[in-house]
This record gives C-alpha cells, structure tokens and sequence, in this order.
C-alpha cells in the first residue's frame, strides 16, 4: 500500500511540471512590488519571467530579470521577455511604453491603488484570478481578512491612538516625513495612530523646528534605509528629535517598507506588528 | 574678388570628402541602432523585416519590434542629435566662444520647467485628457516653455550691442528656470519625481511615429536651414562690424539663427529631454579636425551629432537589459571625460 503510494507520487511529480506548463502557465512580468509579493505569496511565480526594480523581495525575485523601474519602462525591454500578461500597478508607464506593448499584442492589466483592507483583499482576488490561481487566492484572501479584523478590533480595544511622524528619508538635508494622501498615512491610521504630519501634503522636507511642532509621540522608520541613518541612534540624533515626545522617550519605530506600504499580501501582518507597538506604547506614559 | 571666389572653390572641393565620410559613418551607425536592442534579432532578421514592410509582405514575429520600436527610435536619434549639434555649432559661431551650447539662450532650461511644471502642477489638467494626448501636452508646454525662455533673453539681451549681453541674460534666464525647477522639484511628489528625472537625462524611450510626425515639421526646417547662414557665421568670426562690411546685417542674422535654433532645440528638447554634451561636443571636435569654416561645419555636425545620438541610444537600449538607462547619462560619460582631455590639449597648445 504504501509501496503503491509512493509510486503514484513519484509519477504525479514527474508529470506536474509538464501538465502546469500545457495548461495554464501564461509568461507574466509583474511591475510593482506589491504585486510580485502577491504572486510568490500565491505560489505562482513559475509564471514569472520579469519584474521591475521595486520588487525586492522575496529574494528569488531580485534573481529574475529586471526591467526597470516601473514609471520609466523600455518596450522592447519587456517586449524581450515574451510576456503574454503584464501584471502592473497602477502607476506603472509611461503610457507611451504600455500603449506599444499593446500594439504588440501583450495583455496588460492594471491593478487599482489599496490603501485599505478591502482593497488589498481585492486586489489579491485579482491577481489570483488572472494568474490562475483563484483557490489558492480564496484561502489567502480569507486570511488576511481574519488578521485585518483581528487588527481592527485591536484598533478599537486602544485608550489612546499615539501621534505617529514617518520619516522617509535624511540625506544630509532635512528629513522627508509621509503626510496625507501618502500610503505611509494610511498605514498609520490602520495601525491605531495618528498621523502627526496630516497637516502636510504628500511627502514633505520639514525643518527641525517644525518637527518639535508636529510633537510625535513615535517616531517610525522604514528599517532597509535606516542604516543610512546610523539607526535608531542615527534617528534621535536628527536636529529637532530630541524636542519631541519620541525623541525624549527614545521611541523610533523600523518598519518593514515595502512590506507595509506597499499594501500587498504582507501588509496585514506587518500592521499587526505595528498596531502591537503603539499599543505597548501606552502601557508606559 | 576673384581671390576670394577662388578660395571658396577651392575650400569647396574639399568639403565633399569629409561630409561623404560622415555620411557612410551616420549611415553605418543608423544599422548598428536597428539592429541593437533587448530583443535578440539578427541582422539579416532585421533587414528581413525592413523588406517585408517595404514589399508588402507579410509580417512576421519580430517584424514589429524593428518597425514599431527601433525604426522610428533611429528616425528620432538622427534628427534629435543632429538638430542639437548643429544648433551647438551655430551658437558657438554665434557667440564666437567655443564653450557655447545650445541651452545658454535658454531654450533647453526654459523647456525643462515647460515640462516639470505640467507635470507638476498639470495634474488635474492631464487626468481629463487621455493618457497619450497628455503625453504630448507635456512636450508642448516644453516647447512653449522653451520658446517663452529664449524670446526673454533675446529681448533684453538685445538692449545693448554684441554678444556679451545676449551671454549675459543667458546665463541669468538659465538660473531662473533652475531656480523653477527646484522650486517645482520641492512641490513634487514622489512619483512626480521620478517623471522629472526623464526630463533632467533625457530619454528616446517611448518614441513611436506619432511622436515623430509631430516634432519632425519642427525639427527639419532648422535643419535646412541653418547650413544656409553658414557665410554669415563665417563673417561674424571676423567680428561684427567687419560682417556688416562684408554685406551681412549681425542683428537680423542673429535673431533669425536664435529663431531657428530655439526652433530645433525646443522641438528635441520637447520630445526627448535635455541631451547634454551633443550641442557642445560634436561642433567641438569637428572644428578641431577641419577647422571653423562654417560651410563644413555645419552640415557636418548635423551628421555627426545624428551618428552619436544612434549610438549613445544603442548603448543606451543594451546596457542594462530588459532596462534602459537614460541616454543623457552616456553622452555625459563619454561627452565629459573627452571634453576634459580637450581642454587640457587647448591649454597645452597655448603654453607652447
């Protein structure tokens, strides 16, 4: 019996690449790092053939060929590829570029902006539907759906909602820090904060002085650019910090930054983690 | 006079050669850009293809690629390059100054905030218009931009007579443009950003034969032209007064040759963004070969500006495969560790 087992195992491995590769495995790129995020999270990036330079992780992703980055793509660059499907974000172009890999017969399909739960959960549908891999999109849909209302009535369940200032970035100007209408925004208000810098729009440089005035209670930091800063030490010592309620409690938050703002198949846990820390936050005022 | 018509025969025989000579490596450059891309296509597929679409033939696989993506792209290269080089060498005849490019009259910087500031500040307006369409009202607020730039400098630099004040509010319209376009820079967002890299390298990425038909009635009168004025540019190097003893009137040459090379540096700029070094460097070295007699020159850089163009956008379309790197980059690299050597073999030559 289990001799026999074993056998039709051996034989439907033998078989299964050949019988994906007849059936529905069409040669996809996709442009936008939350959507290869979503194909690998959907097992399906055999169908991979292409990514853009923002898909960075995993890590098997960076190994494909890249075709760039995603605003500033070469026709025949993907055209090389042979892609019969392209996957892109929204802001994927220029239009020029998609209107010739139109013309030359690739299927593009656009996935609109998330910035919300139900987005992401759609947008994951989506690409499980036009990767062909609508059950396995079901199953993690329905998870993410549970840690999203596992995260809402966390949400719900806070006293307080801390002052949260996202900073993107310091070279050696001032830092840039997420306002409204930013995915870092977004983010913050799922996790139970508040964004410190909704005043602004987009992202903006803001002074040392202003950033006493915004008067954060946690200062949060995508973590692949905070060595640039020297850390979180790196951080506090930014002029202006030291003002803040942050920089006095020495609260500097890293993220995961495209794991979080990018709104793909990962951003429910790494909300989760977050909504956990400003939670912890209020335990010692 | 007969010493003089004399000496133009003379010159006149000899210009054949080298122009016949750029021709062959314009043309030469012209097949290795058709047949260098992402796409792995041999030659003979390419030239396969070319024949195909010239005799009605069927198309086949690869067809499309050389004649929707790579034909036009050369087309774009040729009249992009040689409009700036040609353009350089006239504002440095112009400008009787060697270090002349065809941005100081400010055409190249005012284009730029033409463009940013569409993209910047001409959101609402290009999310009504169809995304191609607003591709193209980015490139006319450039050109707009471009020429609004140029007609500024012209006017207050023809307050005072010669060059020096045209120089002069050159270099200051060109600072104010950057001042536009950082302060445009600040108001950006982050994809915003990103768009405006393309106008700051330049790029033929995106060209197909709308866009070619569009800026090809723009660009090709200049070209025409501009040869024409080569025994004015000639006189001018002479000086000014001794051009208006030659017959040539210096103020209407250099409105006209102003109007003509906005004309073809707007257009280029407008479609592909700036594209340093040509305008500087191809005049340049031309006039080290064969010297500055303008009736040469002129046409030649045209030629050869076209033939760098192809290149540096064949470099530009295989080096980082299935990417492409912006092409402002591989002039640059190539343009600036060559002007370097140049210049140091001018103070060479003067030390000796």
């Amino acid at each position: 019996m289990h001799k026999r087992f074993s056998w039709w195992l051996a034989a439907l491995l033998v078989a299964m690449p050949w019988v994906s590769r007849a059936a529905d495995a069409p040669r996809v790129v996709a442009l936008g790092g939350d959507i290869t995020e979503i194909v690998y999270a959907l097992d399906a990036q055999q169908a991979l053939v292409g990514v853009d330079s923002t898909s960075q992780w995993p890590e098997a992703a960076r190994q494909l060929p890249d075709v760039g980055y995603v605003r500033q793509l070469a026709a025949e660059g993907v055209l090389s590829l042979h892609p019969q499907l392209v996957l892109a974000t929204h802001d994927a172009g220029p239009p020029a570029v998609l209107d010739q890999l139109r013309a030359a017969g690739v299927r593009i399909e656009t996935l609109p902006v998330a910035r919300t739960p139900d987005a992401v959960v759609a947008k994951v549908e989506q690409v499980g539907n036009l990767v062909g891999r609508k059950a396995a999109a079901e199953t993690l849909a329905n998870q993410l759906r549970g840690q999203y209302a596992a995260l809402g009535r966390a949400v719900a369940a806070m006293p307080r909602h801390p002052r949260v200032l996202f900073l993107m970035s310091a070279g050696a100007g001032s830092p840039m820090a997420a306002g409204r209408d930013t995915a870092a925004d977004s983010a913050i208000m799922l996790a139970g904060g508040v964004n410190a810098a909704s005043g602004l729009d987009g992202y903006k440089a803001v002074s040392p002085e202003s950033l006493a005035a915004l008067a954060p209670d946690v200062i949060m930091m995508m973590r692949e650019r905070s060595e640039a800063w020297g850390g979180i030490d790196g951080a506090l010592k930014l002029p202006g910090v030291a003002m803040t309620p942050a920089g006095r409690a020495r609260r500097v938050v890293l993220v995961e930054g495209q794991a979080l703002l990018g709104f793909g198949s990962r951003n429910a846990a790494q909300e989760l983690a977050v909504q956990r820390v400003l939670a912890a936050i209020q335990l010692q005022p | 006079m007969s010493a003089v018509v004399f000496a133009h025969r003379r010159v006149r025989s000899g210009r054949g050669l080298p122009l016949a000579g750029l021709l062959a490596l314009l043309l030469a450059m012209a097949v290795v850009g058709m047949a260098s891309g992402a796409m792995p296509l041999p030659a003979g597929e390419v030239v396969g293809a070319l024949w195909r679409a010239v005799m009605g033939e069927a198309a086949r696989e690869g067809d499309l690629v050389v004649l929707m993506l790579r034909l036009p792209r050369v087309a774009m290269a040729t009249l992009v390059g040689a409009a700036l080089a040609c353009s350089g060498a006239t504002m440095q005849g112009l400008f009787r100054n060697p270090l002349v490019e065809p941005g100081l009259i400010g055409v190249s910087a005012g284009a730029a905030v033409g463009a940013i500031g569409m993209i910047v500040l001409g959101g609402r307006l290009l999310a009504v218009l169809p995304s191609v369409l607003g591709s193209f009202g980015i490139a006319a607020a450039a050109f707009a931009g471009g020429l609004l730039a140029t007609v500024a400098v012209y006017v207050i630099g023809r307050r005072r007579p010669g060059v020096a004040t045209l120089l002069l509010a050159g270099v200051a319209i060109n600072a104010i443009a950057m001042a536009g376009v950082g302060l445009l820079t600040f108001l950006a967002n982050e994809h915003q950003l990103r768009d405006l890299n393309f106008w700051t390298l330049g790029s033929l990425g995106g060209t197909d034969w709308t866009r070619l038909a569009a800026v090809a009635p723009l660009m090709l009168p200049p070209l025409c032209l501009l040869p024409r004025y080569a025994p004015g540019l000639n006189a001018l190097l002479l000086g000014e007064r001794e051009a208006a003893l030659l017959g040539f009137d210096p103020e209407r040459l250099r409105r006209e040759l102003i109007a003509l090379v906005a004309l073809a540096t707007g257009a280029a700029v407008a479609m592909c963004g700036v594209i340093g070094f040509v305008g500087l460097l191809v005049p340049h070295v031309l006039r080290m070969i064969w010297g500055p007699d303008h009736r040469l020159l002129l046409p030649a850089s045209a030629l050869a500006g076209a033939a760098l163009l192809i290149g540096a956008d064949a470099v530009a379309r295989v080096a980082v495969v299935p990417a492409e790197l912006p092409i402002g980059v591989i002039t640059a690299l190539l343009g600036g560790p060559f002007f370097l050597w140049l210049l140091l073999r001018l103070r060479m030559g003067e030390g000796t």
